[in-house]
């Protein structure tokens, strides 16, 4: 046998059964990292006593939102940012729009909201709280395939 | 020892080498599902309940949209009858007066590996009725994902 082809027809025999293989098991799929990387933004200013902001991310990992707050300066403004597995808060007592960042972990193809709240004054009336700029940053990397503990 | 076999070997290696790097940073963005008409799960069995009740439970495999047909009545004709359909991310309910079984259509949202109620529910005021879901169907294709995100609300 021709050294020569039967190199060739090793690389290409050899490709198909690695190519197959890894098909199965090598990709271990995608996952999201935070970073400054701009992916998804709701820039729309909405003002009342609540509102949502909110998207759907592709993949599974952690995002970084940040927002702009504002209260009417004398009651607290608060928004809750929530993932399906994994939420924060951020309060002001500001006029002016504040900036807050937080990382999220979220699930493959989960709803990230953004839920701004007004102080309760009695009644059924709340306090004015504004929301705008509200922006979700990450990048796509390749999945670690490990879990990991959040608490021991 | 054939003089072949060390070639062979060497491009193996060689190959797999190539082969394994390629698919791991490259090929695979992953998959979702999207909205279709081809029947992927099916659950016909007739349950009824106030309450309300989980009917039925499905997983999916991936994130994406799903199409859900149901049949929904109620089990006293004029009366409401409720069948939600609620997955982690999203909730259609449709809702029926009718003795007789109505169809419905629901697309909703779900995350990779989504848990999937279907939920039946009657009145609780003035009395309790009850409602009933059957031919619970589930469409969707599979596709390559995107690897986009989305805005829901700005």
């Amino acid at each position: 046998m021709n050294p020569g082809a039967g190199f060739l027809a090793a690389v290409i025999f050899s490709s198909v059964i690695a190519t197959g293989a890894f098909g199965l098991s090598a990709d271990v799929g995608r996952a999201l990292v935070a970073s400054d990387v701009l992916r998804l933004s709701s820039e729309t200013a909405l003002s009342g006593s609540g509102a949502i902001k909110a998207f759907i991310v592709p993949y599974a990992g952690v995002v970084r939102i940040k927002l702009q707050l504002k209260s009417d300066g004398s009651h607290t403004a608060m928004a809750e940012i929530t993932s399906q597995i994994d939420s924060c808060s951020k309060v002001t007592t500001s006029a002016t729009y504040q900036t807050f960042t937080c990382n999220l972990r979220v699930v493959a193809g989960d709803r990230v909201q953004a839920q701004m709240f007004g102080e309760f004054l009695g009644g059924s009336s709340f306090s004015t709280v504004s929301i705008r700029r509200a922006r979700v940053f990450y990048n796509v990397v390749n999945s670690s395939g490990v879990g990991k503990i959040l608490q021991d | 020892m054939s003089p072949v076999l060390p070639v062979f070997l060497s491009a193996a290696v060689l190959s797999s080498v190539m082969a394994s790097s390629a698919v791991a940073q490259t090929a695979d963005v992953g998959r979702a599902l999207v909205v279709s008409d081809n029947l992927r799960l099916t659950m016909n069995t007739a349950r009824t309940g106030a309450g309300p009740v989980t009917a039925k439970e499905f997983i999916v495999p991936y994130a994406g949209r799903i199409r859900v047909k149901l049949q929904v009545k109620s089990e006293s004709a004029g009366h409401t009858a409720h069948g939600y359909v609620i997955s982690q991310v999203d909730l259609c309910t449709s809702t029926t007066t009718s003795g007789t079984f109505e169809s419905f259509t629901c697309d909703v949202r779900v995350v990779e590996g989504d848990l999937v109620k279907v939920v039946v529910d009657g009145e609780l005021v003035p009395a309790t009725s009850f409602g009933t879901v059957r031919r619970v169907h589930v469409f969707y294709d599979v596709v390559n994902a995107s690897g986009l995100g989305k805005v829901l609300l700005d």
